[in-house]
C-alpha cells in the first residue's frame, strides 16, 4: 500500500517534472516568437508613395479654385480665419490663408507655415508670410498609395509622442483602465467578464487587457479556443516581461486592425484616419477619435460608412466614458456628441484612386529594389504625379467616352491616357482604365495595338534629317504603291479616303496624314533610316524592319508612344518616361534621387521643321478638331492615328509644358468605327484644356529660315503672289526655283522681256 | 553572460509559473525590467526633428542677377538659381542639381538653369549629360551671354574628349560665328 502510495507519488513527480520542462520549452519558444515579432513589427512598413508636391509661386498660373480643389484633394478643411490651425484654410474672396502641414521632402524638412496667399486675374500674385513676400514654397504631397506586402497589411505609422493625447487616453479608459498597472493579464477583468458571461450564457464581454488584444493582433488573428487562449496569456506575460508600457501601447496603436478596404487591411489608427477621415491623424477632432476608438471592439460592426448608426452610438457610449473619467469637459463632451459620424467617401481615398501609376511606380521601383524591401522598410518614394493633371485625364475620359458612345450609338468603349512633362519626360498622369480607380488591367501600359497614322511623324523626321534632300515643301507622289513582300503576299495601301491626290508637299503629307505619300517617301529615305530615327527618339526593342512600319503596323502601349512623342516634345531630346524623383529612407535619409537625364539629341532644327509641320497637322490638318475645346491662339503639336478598319483611335500631341497620348478602343479589339479625329481627339483635346495646356513657344529658333511660300507652286514666293505661308527652311536649304507669282529676282529680269 | 541567462531564465520560469496559476494577487505586483537597450525599441526613439527654419526654402528676396541679360528671368527661378550656388559652393553637388531641376519644372524654357545644371554635371566630370543640357539651354536662348557661355562649355568638353574640330566649331559659335 505504502509503496503502491510512494511509486505514485514519484511517478506523479516524474510527470510533473516533464510536464514543466515541456511548459518551459513552449514558453521559451513563444519568447523567441513575441520578441522577433515585435522587433519586427517596427520595420514591416509598406513603402509609402507620394505625388508631387504643389510649388506655390508668385506668377504661378492657378486660380484659387485649382488651388482649394488642391487643399481639398490633401485633406485641408475651410474654416474660420480665427480657427486656423495646422491643415486647415479660410478664404476671402481672392485672398486664401493656410496653415501648411510639415513635411520632410527629398532635400529637406519644411515645417508648418502660415501662408496668405492672393489671387489676380492671371492667377497667383503674391505669396506672403509675416508680411513677407515669399518667392517659394511647397504644399504637404499627396499621399498616393503604399506597397503593402500579399497578405495585405497597410499602414502609417504613428509615434505616441506625436498622435493627440486623448487617443492612448481615452484608448485606456475605453478599452484597458487597469493597463497602466496590470502585468499583461487583468484577473478582474476577466472574473468581471466571465460572471456577466455566465450570466447572458453567451459571450458579450471580453476581458482582454491591451497587451492581449495586441497580441492577438500580432499572431492569432481571431481564433477562440481554449489553446489559443494560454498562448495568447503566455505571450501577453512575455511582452510585459520585455517591453515598456508606452512601447506596448505605441505598438497597439499601430497594429490593431480597424477595417478593411478590399485587399488592404487596415492596421493603425494612422491609417484608419486617413482611410476613414482623409487626414493625419494629428488634425483629427474629439468626436473623430472617438469614433475610431469605438471601432476597436468591432471594427466591421462599426463601421462608419457602412453603419453609421451603430458607429454613433457606440462613439457617444465611448464619448460618455471620456466625460465621466474627465478626459473631456462637459463642452467638448456636447459638440462632440451633437456631431454626425462624418467619413469621407471612398472616392476621397487617394491611396486607391491612382492604382494605374502607382502600378508603374511599383514596376520602376522593383528594377531597384526586392519586394520585400519594399513592402517592410517604409521607404518614401516621391514621385511625378501632378494630382491636377491626373484628374483632369480622368474626368476627360469618363465625360469623353460617355458623350462619344452617346453619340454615336455604341458602348463599352476602353480607353487609357498619359501625360507627361515636355521638361523632363516624367509621368504627370497616367489612366488605364474608363473606370477611375480600376485596379485591373491597366491599359496605359499593357493594351499594345497598332499606333497607325502616330508613327508618321518619325518617317519625316528621318526625312527632314536629309536636309539638303527634303524641306517641308519637298514635292512628295501621293500615288499608288504595290509591293510584293517576301511571303509572296501583295501589299498595297490606300488613303483614308481613297483617293491619291497626286504630288502634295511634304508638311501637307503629313498634316493630311496621306498614306500613299508616306509610304512613298519612306520607301525613298529607307526603312533603315526610319527605324534608326525610331532608335533616336529612345526606342530601345527591335523594330520590324516592314513596309507596313511606315503605317504603323507596329503594337505599342499609350506609354511606350509617349516615349516617342517625349523626344519630339523636348526638340529631340529622347527622354526616359519616368515616375520617380526620389526615394528616401523613413527616416528621411536619401536614398536615390532619379535625376533628369537627356538623350543625345536629334539635329535640333529638323525636330523644328517637324514640329512646325505637327503644328499644320494640329491647326489645319487632321487633328484641327482640338480647337473645338482648346483656345484658338495656342499654337499645338499633334497627330492622328487609326489603326485597320477603324479598330483603335489614337491622338498623341504637345504644347510647351505637356505631352499626351490617348488611346480608344475596345478591348476585344472589335471595330469601334472611330478615327484618331474622333475618338481619341476629343478626349485629348478636353483633357488638355482642363489641365492647363500652355501654347508652344513662338520664339523664332536660329539656324531657320521662314519664307513666304506661294501656297499654288509650293515654292518661295514674294508680295506679289496672292496667298503665301510662312515656311521654316533650315539655314542654306531654301530652294532657288521661285514661284512663278514672285516678282523679285529671276522673275523680275523675265518679265523685262516679256 | 551567463547570468544574464540565468536572469532572463528566471524571469520566463516566473512568467510560466503566473501564467499556469489561475488567478493571481490584486495590484501592480509585477515588476517591469528595462526593455532591451541594445535594439532600441520604439519607446527609445528619438524625437523628429521639430520644426525648425527649413535649410531649403528659398524664402530670402530674389537676389539681383550677376551679369546684366537681356532676357529677364522669373524671380523663383532666379532664387533657385542663387540657392544652388549655395549648395554647390558648400560641396552639396546632388543637392544643387535638384534645386536646378526644381527651377526647370518651375520655368522649362528659361535657359539659365539648364546651364548652370550643365556646369554642375561638368563639375561632376557627366560630359555626356553636360554637353545635351547644354545644348538644351541654348535652345532656349537668344544669341547673347548665356549662349556664349554654353558654347564654350560645349567647347571645353569637345576638346577634353579629343575632338578639337568641334572644340574649334563651338569656340566660333561662341563668339557668334
Amino acid at each position: 500500500m505504502s509503496k503502491f502510495a510512494s511509486l505514485t507519488l514519484k511517478l506523479t513527480l516524474v510527470l510533473g517534472c516533464l510536464a514543466l520542462l515541456a511548459l518551459t520549452a513552449y514558453t521559451l519558444v513563444l519568447d523567441q516568437q513575441i520578441r522577433s515579432r515585435f522587433a519586427g513589427a517596427r520595420w514591416a512598413l509598406p513603402a509609402q508613395i507620394y505625388a508631387a508636391p504643389l510649388e506655390l509661386y508668385p506668377g504661378l498660373q492657378l486660380s484659387k479654385y485649382q488651388l482649394i480643389e488642391e487643399l481639398e484633394r490633401l485633406g485641408y478643411r475651410r474654416h474660420p480665419r480665427a480657427q486656423l490651425t495646422q491643415g486647415r484654410y479660410s478664404q476671402q474672396r481672392d485672398h486664401i490663408e493656410i496653415q501648411t502641414r510639415p513635411f520632410v521632402f527629398s532635400d529637406g524638412p519644411q515645417a508648418s507655415r502660415r501662408l496668405v496667399l492672393e489671387f489676380g486675374a492671371r492667377g497667383l500674385d503674391e505669396v506672403l508670410e509675416d508680411d513677407q513676400s515669399v518667392s517659394l514654397v511647397r504644399l504637404d504631397p499627396l499621399l498616393i498609395g503604399s506597397i503593402y506586402p500579399r497578405h495585405g497589411e497597410d499602414r502609417v505609422l504613428v509615434n505616441l509622442s506625436e498622435v493627440p493625447a486623448l487617443l492612448p487616453h481615452g484608448l485606456v479608459q475605453t478599452e484597458d483602465q487597469r493597463f497602466y498597472s496590470h502585468f499583461g493579464l487583468d484577473p478582474r477583468a476577466i472574473v468581471r467578464a466571465t460572471v456577466v458571461n455566465i450570466r447572458a450564457g453567451r459571450v458579450v464581454q471580453g476581458g482582454s487587457t491591451l497587451t492581449q488584444q495586441l497580441v492577438k493582433n500580432f499572431f492569432l488573428h481571431n481564433q477562440r479556443n481554449f489553446s489559443r487562449k494560454f498562448s495568447e496569456a503566455i505571450l501577453s506575460l512575455l511582452l510585459e516581461v520585455h517591453y515598456e508600457k508606452n512601447a506596448i501601447l505605441e505598438a497597439y496603436l499601430n497594429e490593431v486592425y480597424l477595417g478593411q478596404d478590399g485587399q488592404r487591411a487596415i492596421h493603425g489608427f494612422g491609417l484608419a484616419s486617413e482611410f476613414y477621415f482623409h487626414k493625419p491623424l494629428a488634425e483629427l477632432g474629439v468626436a473623430e477619435i472617438a469614433t475610431l476608438v469605438g471601432m476597436v471592439k468591432g471594427p466591421s460592426y462599426y463601421n462608419p460608412r457602412r453603419h453609421p448608426e451603430r458607429a454613433r452610438e457606440r462613439r457617444n457610449l465611448v464619448l460618455a466614458q471620456w466625460r465621466d473619467a474627465e478626459l473631456i469637459d462637459e463642452q467638448a463632451f456636447t459638440t462632440a456628441q451633437a456631431s454626425d459620424v462624418t467619413t469621407t467617401g471612398q472616392r476621397h481615398n487617394a491611396s486607391r484612386r491612382y492604382p494605374a501609376f502607382v502600378q508603374q511606380v511599383h514596376r520602376e521601383l522593383a528594377r531597384d529594389y526586392p519586394d520585400d524591401v519594399l513592402t517592410a522598410e517604409g521607404l518614401r518614394i516621391y514621385t511625378s504625379l501632378a494630382p491636377h493633371v491626373q484628374a483632369a485625364a480622368e474626368t476627360a475620359v469618363v465625360e469623353g467616352l460617355d458623350s462619344i458612345e452617346a453619340s454615336r450609338g455604341l458602348s463599352t468603349l476602353q480607353a487609357a491616357a498619359v501625360v507627361a512633362s515636355v521638361t523632363d519626360g516624367s509621368i504627370l498622369a497616367l489612366v488605364g482604365s474608363r473606370t477611375p480607380g480600376d485596379a485591373g488591367f491597366n491599359r496605359a501600359l499593357d493594351a499594345r495595338r497598332p499606333i497607325g497614322s502616330t508613327i508618321k511623324p518619325v518617317v519625316y523626321l528621318a526625312a527632314l534629317q536629309q536636309s539638303e534632300r527634303y524641306q517641308l515643301t519637298s514635292p512628295i507622289a501621293d500615288e499608288p504603291v504595290r509591293l510584293e513582300m517576301p511571303n509572296g503576299s501583295v501589299w498595297e495601301p490606300e488613303n483614308y479616303d481613297k483617293d491619291a491626290h497626286g504630288e502634295v508637299p511634304l508638311f501637307q503629307a503629313l498634316s493630311q496624314s496621306y498614306n500613299l505619300a508616306t509610304v512613298n517617301l519612306g520607301l525613298q529615305v529607307g526603312l533603315p533610316e526610319v527605324i534608326e530615327t525610331l532608335h533616336g527618339l529612345g526606342v530601345e526593342d527591335q523594330v520590324p524592319e516592314l513596309p507596313s512600319l511606315l503605317l504603323g503596323a507596329w503594337d505599342r502601349s499609350p506609354l511606350q508612344l509617349t516615349q516617342i512623342y517625349a523626344a519630339l516634345a523636348s526638340g529631340g531630346y529622347a527622354q526616359k518616361l519616368i515616375s520617380i524623383r526620389a526615394v528616401q529612407t523613413r527616416e528621411g535619409q536619401l536614398v536615390k534621387r532619379y535625376p533628369l537625364e537627356l538623350g543625345d539629341p536629334l539635329p535640333a532644327d529638323a525636330v523644328a521643321l517637324l514640329n512646325w509641320a505637327m503644328q499644320q497637322a494640329a491647326r489645319h490638318g487632321t487633328g484641327r478638331g482640338i480647337y473645338r475645346q482648346l483656345d484658338p491662339s495656342l499654337q499645338i503639336a499633334g497627330k492622328t492615328g487609326t489603326s485597320d478598319d477603324l479598330r483603335d483611335s489614337w491622338f498623341a500631341g504637345f504644347g510647351s509644358n505637356y505631352l499626351g497620348v490617348v488611346w480608344v478602343g475596345h478591348d476585344d479589339n472589335d471595330v469601334t468605327q472611330l478615327t484618331g479625329a474622333t475618338g481619341a481627339l476629343p478626349v485629348w483635346a478636353r483633357m488638355m484644356r482642363m489641365a492647363g495646356l500652355q501654347g508652344l513657344s513662338s520664339r523664332r529658333q536660329s539656324g531657320l529660315e521662314w519664307v513666304p511660300v506661294d501656297t499654288q507652286s509650293w515654292l518661295p514666293g514674294d508680295d506679289n503672289c496672292s496667298d503665301v505661308l510662312r515656311v521654316p527652311y533650315i539655314a542654306g536649304t531654301v530652294p532657288q526655283e521661285q514661284a512663278p507669282c514672285a516678282r523679285s529676282g529671276w522673275n523680275k529680269f523675265l518679265d523685262i522681256w516679256r | 553572460m551567463a547570468l544574464i541567462s540565468l536572469q532572463r531564465c528566471l524571469i520566463v520560469a516566473a512568467a510560466l509559473v503566473l501564467s499556469a496559476c489561475a488567478v493571481s494577487p490584486d495590484g501592480p505586483v509585477w515588476p517591469y525590467p528595462q526593455p532591451p537597450q541594445s535594439g532600441g525599441d520604439w519607446g527609445s526613439q528619438a524625437p523628429p526633428p521639430g520644426p525648425q527654419q527649413p535649410p531649403d526654402s528659398p524664402d530670402a528676396p530674389a537676389p539681383e542677377e550677376p551679369a546684366a541679360e537681356s532676357v529677364s528671368h522669373h524671380p523663383t527661378v532666379l532664387a533657385l538659381v542663387a540657392q544652388a550656388d549655395e549648395e554647390r559652393s558648400a560641396g552639396d553637388l546632388d543637392r544643387a542639381a535638384s534645386t536646378l531641376e526644381r527651377a526647370i519644372r518651375i520655368v522649362n524654357d528659361d535657359p539659365l538653369p539648364w546651364l548652370r545644371l550643365a556646369e554642375l554635371r561638368y563639375e561632376q566630370s557627366n560630359l555626356i549629360q553636360s554637353e545635351n543640357l547644354a545644348r538644351r539651354s541654348i535652345s532656349y536662348a537668344q544669341p547673347g551671354p548665356l549662349t556664349r557661355q554654353a558654347w564654350l562649355l560645349i567647347a571645353d568638353i569637345k576638346r577634353l574628349q579629343g575632338d578639337e574640330a568641334a572644340a574649334r566649331e563651338a569656340q566660333d559659335k561662341a563668339r557668334g560665328g
